[in-house]
């Protein structure tokens, strides 16, 4: 209980990774690659705990759900959940579980998990989360979060 | 202990749920709406059957709590309706559906909760969100493939 629930929950949210281990049997559509990449993009800069490089992979009407909050809507909520959580994490890895794209190729979803650390106090234990993300591809072409939600998975 | 997670897992079970109205007449969000809503009236009835067919077979469910995540529809099965316990009954189930979207054969669903059910003659309450993912089989039909849910008050 060293872990303040919020903060294991906006861990969770952090969780967009998305590890190129993934294994799948079956091939890989272009549309399903697209994703894997904006995947691992903004999972990169949310081990990086960069606010400014995480948030181009949020839709501008993107919404996040996670324990015993309010759902979160609009950049400007997620950019605020993200500047008031990364100052206190040591550390944040995604990884994803599973993706799999519609067959319009223009909607994903997106299972996977978080393992994160707080900065404080020294020693703090890891702890980690589950979610499950909606992708969506804009006007424009590029993929983007329009929905997250997360939730802690059982302590190791 | 066997009582108390049984009771959680069914609350878990049941947290979503479905039917504010969206603004569109799209046929595909129309389909979510319909699937959450036999999703809903299924655990208001305490139908076994008729909740389970809302699921697709490889369905999964995402529990909060620090619970792991369920998958397929026989392991769900089993965790709602386990064969050494007493069944749990839904006594209120009242949930809003905030966003439905579909594009081709995938849609997924958002919204808020309230759960009342009872347990070996204790009730228990829950207040939550939920996000879920459908998927639209080959027959049209609409299901649950993915349900990840919470609390929205903190506990």
């Amino acid at each position: 209980m060293s872990i303040p629930r919020r903060t294991r929950a906006l861990s969770g949210i952090l969780a967009l990774a998305c590890a190129a281990g993934t294994a799948s049997a079956r091939a890989e559509t272009a549309a399903e690659s697209e994703v894997r990449a904006r995947s691992r993009g903004v999972a990169a800069a949310e081990e990086r705990l960069d606010v400014d490089a995480v948030m181009p992979f949020w839709a501008e009407d993107a919404v996040v759900h996670f324990a015993g909050a309010a759902p979160l809507v609009g950049r400007d909520s997620i950019r605020k959940m993200y500047a008031d959580a990364f100052p206190k994490l040591k550390s944040f890895r995604g990884e994803t579980t599973d993706v799999h794209v519609s067959s319009s190729g223009d909607m994903a979803w997106e299972t996977g998990r978080t393992f994160s650390t707080r900065a404080q106090p020294p020693g703090a234990p890891a702890s980690s989360g589950k979610y499950l993300l909606v992708w969506r591809k804009d006007a424009d072409g590029v993929w983007r979060i329009a929905a997250c939600a997360a939730t802690a998975n059982p302590n190791p | 202990m066997k009582r108390a997670g049984t009771a959680a897992v069914l609350t878990f079970a049941l947290g979503v749920v479905v039917f504010a109205a969206t603004p569109d007449g799209d046929d595909q969000a129309a389909g979510i709406r319909r699937a959450c809503d036999a999703y809903v009236s299924a655990w208001r009835a305490n139908d076994r059957s008729a909740v389970m067919a809302t699921l697709t077979e490889d369905a999964v469910l995402l529990p909060a709590h620090g619970r792991p995540a369920v998958s397929g529809r026989a392991a769900i099965e089993r965790m709602w309706w386990p064969s050494d316990a007493p069944p749990s009954t839904v006594d209120a189930f009242r949930a809003t559906i905030v966003e439905a979207s579909a594009q081709g054969d995938l849609g997924f669903a958002r919204g808020e909760f309230d759960l009342s059910f009872t347990y070996a003659g204790s009730k228990t309450e829950q207040h939550g969100t939920y996000l879920m993912i459908l998927r639209r089989g080959p027959n049209g039909v609409w299901r649950i493939s993915h349900r990840m849910w919470d609390d929205r008050i903190a506990q």
